[in-house]
C-alpha cells in the first residue's frame, strides 16, 4: 500500500462537497485521486472547486482506470450496494454512506465480502463519533444507569423539504426507504452503538405529512428488546424543529443525550445537578457556536472523525471490524419496523442470534 | 477472640454478564477460603443478604441473587448442610418479603429444596442479654441466633454516614425491627453490637457492581467486577474500604470495632492484590458528612 492513501469518490454530490472532501483535503496522509459523477455540471463544478485530478462519468470507468486504495460510496441509497460490491471486488477498502445496501441481505453480503477479502468496510454512521454519544456509550459500558428499563429515541427534522440540493429528489424515491432509512438508520445505529440494543419485536404506524408524497415520512414504533428493555422510536421529516435524541432510563439513573444536549439524571443532587447540567450544556453550545463562526475546523467535524477512523483502520491502527456488523443489525431492525408498519401488528425481528456484536472501541 | 491475622480473598470476574464465569469465580473465592469455612455437620446456615430497598443489584444497592445461588450450590456440594435460610429483615422503607419476591429471589433459588427464605422481622424472637456498646438486651430472630453458621452477604458500597457499608453494616439489617432509622444517631455503636451479638462466620461482599457517592441507596453504580470474602468481618471490611480507596481508620464502625477487638485489622490477601483492583470511589463531600455528624450529635442531645 502506498504511503499516501489514494482515494476515489463515487458520487460528487452534497455529502461529498459538504463533508468528505473538506475532511480528506485536511489530511496529509491521503490523496483524492479521482471522482465519478453522472451529472456533468456537478462533476465539473466539484472537480474545479476541490482540484480533483481526474473525474469520470461512471464509477465503473473510474475503478477500471485508477490505481486506488479506497473509495467513498456517496450515491443515492438504492445504488450503494452495487458500487460498494464493485469496489470490494477490486480489492478496495470502502467507506459507504448509510444505509449500507437497501436491505439486511445486501448489508450482510457486503460485510461478508469485506470480511473474506480482509478489507475495511466502514458504514457512514458518523453520529456515533459525536462526543455526547461516545460519553453515553461509556456510561452504559460502565453500567452507571443500572438495569436499563426504557429507551425513547427520536429523530425529527425538516428532511429534504427545504431543498438541500436540486438533486435531492431521490430521497422521495420509495426504493431509498424514506425517513426510515435516512435518519432512522442513524438513530438505530446510535441505539446499537450506545446501548447495544437488539430489538426483538416491534409494532409501528406510519403516515404521510403531505397528501401527495409517495412515501410515509412520519413513523412511530414501540419495541421490546433483549434484556427486557422496552421503548419507542419516533421519526419524521417535515418538522421545523430539529431533534436527534436518546432518552435511556435505568434503575439507577436516566440519560438524555442529543447532539446538543447531555444530561445524566441521578437519584440525588436535585437542583444543584440540574444547574450544573444547564451550565455545562450552555457552555458547550456557546463554545461550539463561537468556534463555528470564528473558524471552520474541517479536521474536527463528525465526518472528519469518521474519515480518521476509516484511514486508521485501513492502516491497521484501529479495529472497526464490528462496525459493518452493526450496520447489518441496523438493517434487520429497519426491516422489522417496515414490516410492522405493513403488517399492522407486532413483528418479530429476524436478526440472527448467533452473531455477537460487541462494538469495537 | 478474633484471629491475629485473617485471610481475605478477592476475585475478579471480567465479564459479569457471563453466568458461567461468575459461578466459576464464586467457587474460586470459596475454594480460596477453603478450610476456614468450617460448617459443622448437618449445619443450619443463615445467609443474611442485603436487600435494603426494592432496587435490583445493577443499581449497586442490593446483592446479586446469582452469587447467593452459587454460594448455595457450593455449600450443598462441598459441605454437610441441613438447611440454608436466606434472611433479611424489614427496614424503615422496605418490606423484606416484597423485596425478596419482587426482585425475583424466589425464582433464582428455586430448585433447592434445602433452601428457604426468612423475613427476620416475622420470625420468633429470642431475648439476648449482653454488654453491648449501645444495647444491653436485644430481641433477635431465633433462627438467626440459633443457626450453626451465619454468613453475611453484603454489597460493596459507600455510606453517607459511615463512609462505607459492607459486612459489618449488613449485620445492622439483622436487627428484626422495622424502624431501624431510630438507631441512626447511634449507628456506629449499634453496628458493633450487631456484630458482637452474633458474629458472622463467613463474610462475603458482592462487588460486581458496587455503589459510590451518596450510598447506600442513592449513589451511582460502579462496575468493579469483584467478589470479596473472609471469615473476619472487620478484616473483610477493612479490605473493602481499601478497594474503594477509603482508609479504614476513617470508617467509624471499623475504628470502634478494632478498638473493642470485634475482629482484626491484620489480614492476608489471597487472590487478586488490592493495588491491582482498587479504585477511587466518590464519597459524599466532607461538608455534608460534617453536617450529618453535627445533626447526629444534636439528635443525641
Amino acid at each position: 500500500m502506498a504511503e499516501t492513501l489514494r482515494i476515489g469518490l463515487i458520487g460528487l454530490g452534497g455529502v461529498v462537497t459538504r463533508a468528505h472532501l473538506p475532511s480528506l483535503a485536511a489530511r496529509p496522509d491521503v490523496t483524492v485521486r479521482a471522482g465519478a459523477e453522472i451529472d456533468a455540471y456537478q462533476r465539473d463544478r466539484t472537480q474545479q472547486r476541490f482540484g480533483i485530478p481526474r473525474t469520470y462519468a461512471t464509477y465503473q470507468e473510474m475503478l477500471e482506470e485508477e490505481p486506488l486504495d479506497a473509495v467513498y460510496v456517496c450515491l443515492p441509497n438504492a445504488l450503494h450496494y452495487q458500487a460498494a460490491s464493485a469496489a470490494l471486488d477490486r480489492g478496495l477498502h470502502v467507506y459507504c454512506e448509510k444505509p449500507v445496501g437497501l436491505c439486511a441481505q445486501e448489508a450482510q453480503d457486503l460485510a461478508e465480502h469485506a470480511e473474506r477479502a480482509g478489507l475495511v468496510l466502514m458504514p457512514g454512521y458518523h453520529m456515533r463519533f459525536h462526543e455526547h454519544f461516545l460519553r453515553a456509550r461509556k456510561l452504559l459500558i460502565e453500567r452507571r444507569l443500572g438495569k436499563i428499563l426504557q429507551i425513547q429515541a427520536s429523530a425529527v427534522y425538516s428532511g429534504p423539504y427545504r431543498g438541500w440540493d436540486p438533486k435531492s429528489d431521490w430521497y422521495f424515491d420509495p426504493r431509498s426507504g424514506g425517513v426510515l432509512y435516512d435518519w432512522g438508520s442513524h438513530l438505530l445505529d446510535l441505539l446499537v452503538y450506545v446501548a447495544n440494543l437488539e430489538i426483538e419485536t416491534v409494532s409501528a404506524v406510519a403516515q404521510k405529512s403531505l397528501p401527495g408524497l409517495p412515501i410515509a415520512d412520519s413513523f412511530a414504533a414501540s419495541f421490546r428488546a433483549r434484556r427486557d428493555i422496552v421503548g419507542t422510536l419516533n421519526l419524521a421529516w417535515g418538522t421545523r424543529g430539529n431533534l436527534l435524541m436518546l432518552q435511556i432510563h435505568g434503575t439507577a439513573g436516566s440519560l438524555l443525550v442529543s447532539d446538543d444536549y447531555y444530561e445524566h439524571r441521578m437519584p440525588t443532587g436535585g437542583g444543584l445537578n440540574k444547574l450544573a447540567t444547564l451550565l455545562a450544556n450552555a457552555r458547550e453550545l456557546l463554545t461550539q457556536k463561537a468556534s463555528a463562526v470564528l473558524r471552520r475546523r474541517p479536521s474536527d467535524t463528525l465526518h472528519a472523525r469518521a474519515t480518521r477512523v476509516f484511514i486508521e483502520a485501513i492502516r491497521g491502527e484501529v479495529e472497526v471490524h464490528n462496525y459493518k456488523w452493526d450496520a447489518v443489525r441496523v438493517h434487520y431492525m429497519l426491516a422489522t419496523i417496515a414490516a410492522a408498519v405493513e403488517h399492522g401488528g407486532p413483528v418479530r425481528s429476524g436478526v440472527p442470534r448467533e452473531r455477537t456484536y460487541e462494538g469495537a472501541a | 477472640m478474633p484471629a491475629l491475622t485473617a485471610q481475605v480473598a478477592i476475585v475478579r470476574a471480567e465479564d459479569i454478564d457471563d453466568d458461567a464465569l461468575v459461578r466459576t469465580k464464586m467457587y474460586e473465592l470459596l475454594d480460596l477460603l477453603g478450610d476456614s469455612i468450617q460448617t459443622p455437620p448437618n449445619a443450619q446456615v443463615v445467609v443474611k443478604v442485603n436487600l435494603c430497598l426494592l432496587l435490583d443489584c445493577e443499581t449497586g444497592a442490593t446483592v446479586d441473587p446469582r452469587l447467593v445461588r452459587f454460594l448455595v450450590e457450593w455449600l450443598l456440594e462441598r459441605r454437610s448442610i441441613k438447611e440454608i435460610v436466606i434472611a433479611e429483615s424489614d427496614a424503615t422503607a422496605l418490606d423484606a418479603d416484597r423485596a425478596f419476591y419482587g426482585l425475583g429471589w424466589d425464582r433464582v433459588l428455586a430448585g433447592f429444596p434445602q433452601t428457604r427464605y426468612l423475613n427476620l422481622t416475622r420470625d420468633e424472637r429470642v431475648k439476648v442479654i449482653f454488654d453491648g456498646l449501645f444495647f444491653k438486651e436485644l430481641e433477635m430472630s431465633r433462627t438467626y441466633m440459633e443457626a450453626d453458621y451465619v454468613i453475611s452477604f453484603a454489597k460493596l458500597k459507600t455510606h453517607s454516614m459511615q463512609g462505607i457499608t459492607c459486612c459489618m453494616k449488613n449485620q445492622f439489617g439483622a436487627l428484626p425491627e422495622k424502624l431501624k432509622v431510630v438507631y441512626h444517631p447511634h449507628l456506629t455503636e449499634v453496628i458493633c453490637d450487631m456484630v458482637r451479638v452474633r458474629p458472622p462466620d463467613l463474610c462475603l461482599v458482592d462487588g460486581l457492581i458496587a455503589q459510590e457517592g451518596p450510598g447506600p441507596v442513592s449513589g451511582m453504580p460502579r462496575l468493579m467486577r469483584l467478589i470479596v470474602g473472609g471469615t473476619d468481618a472487620v478484616a473483610t471490611d477493612c479490605v473493602c474500604a481499601h478497594l474503594m480507596g477509603k482508609d479504614p481508620r476513617h470508617v467509624p464502625h471499623l475504628k470502634l470495632a478494632a478498638k473493642h477487638r470485634l475482629g482484626t485489622t491484620s489480614y492476608k490477601i489471597v487472590g487478586c492484590r488490592i493495588e491491582d483492583v482498587a479504585e477511587d470511589f466518590a464519597f459524599i463531600p466532607r461538608w455534608r458528612q460534617a453536617w450529618m455528624w453535627l445533626r447526629e450529635r444534636i439528635q443525641r442531645g
